[in-house]
């Protein structure tokens, strides 16, 4: 829920203020080795954006998967669940190279046809 | 439409201050250990046990954090040390604490009168392993009722854990769990991380956490 608030107040700082503007899709790209479990992070951001100008708006997210380099025999590897031993020599010395993004890549927003419409689903 | 790039790391804000914690603390030479566990699984116990005998060693104070409540805080001001507590429900009911809060908590003590500072996060495996608060060392506290798969459905916690301690071995004899099979699980996730199995209540295997804690700390004051 607190990384849901920093994505709002993330998306508030970049909409200019003086528009009638509504958000209509938030694009994220979040890696596998993170704390977030999307469908849960969806339900928490359509909460926290109510009565915002993201209310109503599309939460898309982009899995980065989990890839690693071997520091031992330089192999990289997409480790689809986290054991972490390098899968051609067992090595424990792996660097993480993706899967541990949390970043807000764009959002996209509409303007409001007329002065005080309401904010709204799709 | 209109896209609008945004391209910010979401948690660019808080590492930006645990950054600023982190320079206080180096300038101050003060080591800084952030205990996470989820609820119940013993961190209280085991820190009022570490702190009573630190206390000779170190000059300690605490920080700890409760969505509501300061038992705990009560419980480990017998020990002596200074303690804050942070009660995350005016911030909103948080999970965890975030860098600006730990922040906050340490403005309120006295750094002259401390070189080892340990925070007691709110009991969640999930959200405060995402969040840096500036510590030196982060401790991950399992204990052996919550059951040996832990580590592998909370592995961002075991992975980015400095050490993890098994807690409440005691009760082995009683659950058909083996402390082994935990410390082999938090292995996969993090092939290299310390791990010790005590019970904080017995005191069983505290003095290998205890000495392992002190090496950390003498490293960073010194």
């Amino acid at each position: 829920m607190g990384i849901a608030m920093e994505v709002l107040k993330i998306i508030q700082e970049h909409l200019p203020s003086d528009q009638a503007l509504k958000v209509t899709k938030v694009n994220l790209k979040i890696g596998k080795l993170t704390a977030i479990i999307p469908d849960t992070f969806k339900f928490c951001l359509e909460v926290i954006t109510k009565d915002t100008r993201a209310q109503g708006a599309e939460i898309i997210i982009e899995e980065v998967p989990l890839r690693v380099q071997c520091e031992n025999c330089g192999a990289e590897t997409e480790l689809e669940e986290p054991f972490f031993l390098c899968p051609k020599c067992e090595s424990p010395k792996l660097k993480i190279l993706s899967g541990r993004e949390l970043f807000i890549e764009s959002i996209e927003v509409e303007e409001l046809n007329q002065e005080g419409a309401s904010y709204g689903g799709d | 439409m209109v896209e609008i790039k945004v391209v910010k790391k979401v948690l660019k804000e808080n590492e930006l201050i645990a950054e600023e914690t982190r320079e206080l603390l180096k300038e101050k030479k003060i080591f800084m250990v952030n205990v996470m566990s989820s609820p119940g699984a013993g961190k209280t116990l085991l820190l009022e046990k570490t702190i009573n005998q630190l206390k000779k060693d170190f000059k300690i104070g605490v920080i700890v954090g409760d969505i509501c409540t300061t038992r705990d805080s009560e419980r480990l001001s017998r020990t002596g040390a200074p303690v804050v507590q942070i009660n995350t429900e005016p911030f909103g009911g948080d999970c965890h604490l975030s860098a600006n809060v730990i922040q906050e908590g340490i403005r309120q003590l006295d750094l002259n009168n401390i070189n080892f500072l340990i925070i007691e996060n709110v009991g969640n495996l999930v959200c405060p392993a995402e969040f840096e608060v500036g510590e030196d060392k982060k401790v991950v506290v399992l204990s052996l009722p919550e059951g040996e798969d832990k580590p592998l459905k909370y592995p961002l916690m075991f992975r980015v854990a400095n050490c993890a301690v098994i807690n409440k071995i005691d009760l082995a004899p009683y659950l058909e769990l083996k402390p082994e099979q935990f410390a082999k699980n938090i292995k996969q996730i993090n092939p290299e991380i310390p791990i010790f199995q005590l019970s904080a209540k017995t005191d069983d295997g505290l003095s290998a956490w205890l000495d392992w804690l002190k090496k950390q700390a003498k490293a960073k004051i010194a």
